[in-house]
């Protein structure tokens, strides 16, 4: 079984049809660039959880590692923009001057630059 | 090969992207350049290069139906379903088209523009083109990327060297010039965690800087037309499919845009463009206005600065 299949089996995190999906198709697209891909995401995982028998709050970390891995400059822009207006686009392709009406500046910088 | 459909059709960007309502002239399809990310090798396309034969009649009744609609400025890009310069042939078939335009935007009095996009230097061999008129201009277009990204992925097509080579003879020639980083690909990527991201990035700026100084001739020429800026795009099945082939293309920081293609995110692509920007405009000032942004959202346009105003590419 391979490393992807053992954390997908575990019974220490619950994960949907969807989610395995996401991590099954970042695992392929990062391993394009990063041969070790598995690795570092099964490492993680064991991480998580040796700290905690939660499923739910298992899932939450090892997914949002998942998405730091596959989106490094977005995801902490879409997690912020979320506490903002949790109706936005996931992929940040959205106009901000129609999603929001207030700290329009703050929110172009969040947005609009990679740091 | 008899041309089943129109010779002339409107190209359908989809929502609230930024263009000039460009009008596609289809005298051919397929192209033998096979450019890793080109859209015409996963269309239903002949494996190899094929011409229509060109219906002048027909051509003059579409072109009439076209411009009787009340526009008095149109767009024409002739490098969308195939290469203009593939061959002699091509060129050959493009110039029948191109004299027909020219003809019926007399009769009509409409100014066009045709944009020639090309990644050869096939210009420096084929018989020139006399057709600038007061109605019709050409715009020798050049798509240029860094020698790495055509070893890579334009393996068919010539070398930076010989396509700004060819850019610089087309000046000589009276064309409009223009330049094109399109697609702007994200590569060489030298890892996966954020800070080689950031270096990636870097080395990509970089890459292009050097091209823009290589052509700062072309800038500073009169017949100066558009830099037009366009990172890549891919449809979802030529992103399934390229990932499938552990394509390089892949980049994993891209997400499904509303027209259903797949783009860097925006961040990134706005960095790119800003970075881009801000060099060309540090350089040659009054370039400004005739830079696009070719098939990107109105909200891209915004956060780069740029006013979307397509009366200044209008002659």
């Amino acid at each position: 079984m391979n490393k992807i299949e053992e954390i997908f089996n575990s019974d220490k995190i619950h994960l949907t049809f969807s989610e395995k999906k996401f991590v099954k198709e970042t695992t392929k697209i990062l391993k394009i660039f990063f041969n070790k891909t598995e690795e570092v995401i099964y490492k993680k995982f064991k991480k998580i959880i040796a700290n905690s028998n939660d499923k739910i709050k298992n899932k939450t970390e090892f997914l949002d590692f998942i998405y730091s891995l596959r989106y490094p400059i977005s995801w902490q822009k879409i997690k912020e923009l979320k506490k903002i207006n949790n109706k936005i686009p996931f992929n940040l392709e959205f106009d901000e001057q129609k999603f929001f009406k207030h700290n329009i500046e703050e929110i172009k910088k969040i947005i609009n630059k990679i740091e | 090969m008899q041309r089943k459909n129109k010779f002339i059709t409107k190209y359908d960007f989809g929502n609230n992207i930024v263009s000039f309502d460009e009008y596609v002239i289809s005298f051919g399809t397929s192209c033998s350049l096979n450019c890793e990310y080109c859209y015409l090798k996963y269309s239903k396309t002949p494996d190899t290069a094929v011409l229509y034969k060109i219906q002048p009649i027909e051509i003059e009744k579409e072109l009439g139906e076209l411009f009787r609609c009340g526009k008095k400025f149109f767009y024409f890009t002739a490098g969308e379903t195939t290469e203009p310069l593939l061959s002699e042939e091509h060129w050959d078939n493009l110039c029948k088209i191109i004299q027909i335009i020219s003809k019926e935007a007399k009769k009509y009095n409409i100014k066009c523009l045709i944009e020639i996009r090309t990644k050869t230097d096939n210009i420096l061999k084929f018989k020139s083109l006399p057709l600038q008129d007061e109605n019709i201009k050409i715009v020798y277009s050049a798509t240029l990327s860094p020698q790495e990204i055509i070893n890579n992925f334009e393996k068919n097509t010539v070398s930076l060297k010989d396509r700004i080579e060819a850019l610089k003879y087309a000046a000589k020639l009276g064309f409009l010039l223009s330049i094109n980083f399109e697609p702007i690909i994200f590569w060489p990527v030298s890892g996966i965690q954020k800070k080689k991201i950031l270096h990636s990035l870097h080395i990509l700026l970089n890459n292009y800087k050097q091209i823009i100084n290589q052509v700062g001739d072309i800038f500073e020429n009169p017949n100066f037309f558009l830099l037009n800026l366009s990172c890549l795009r891919l449809t979802k099945q030529q992103y399934k499919t390229l990932s499938d082939k552990k394509s390089k293309l892949c980049f994993f920081e891209m997400f499904l845009c509303e027209d259903g293609k797949y783009r860097y995110s925006r961040p990134l692509r706005i960095t790119i463009y800003n970075e881009l920007i801000n060099f060309v405009k540090f350089l040659w000032p009054k370039i400004e206005n005739k830079i696009f942004l070719s098939f990107e959202f109105d909200y891209i346009w915004r956060a780069c600065g740029l006013k979307i105003n397509l009366s200044n590419f209008i002659f």
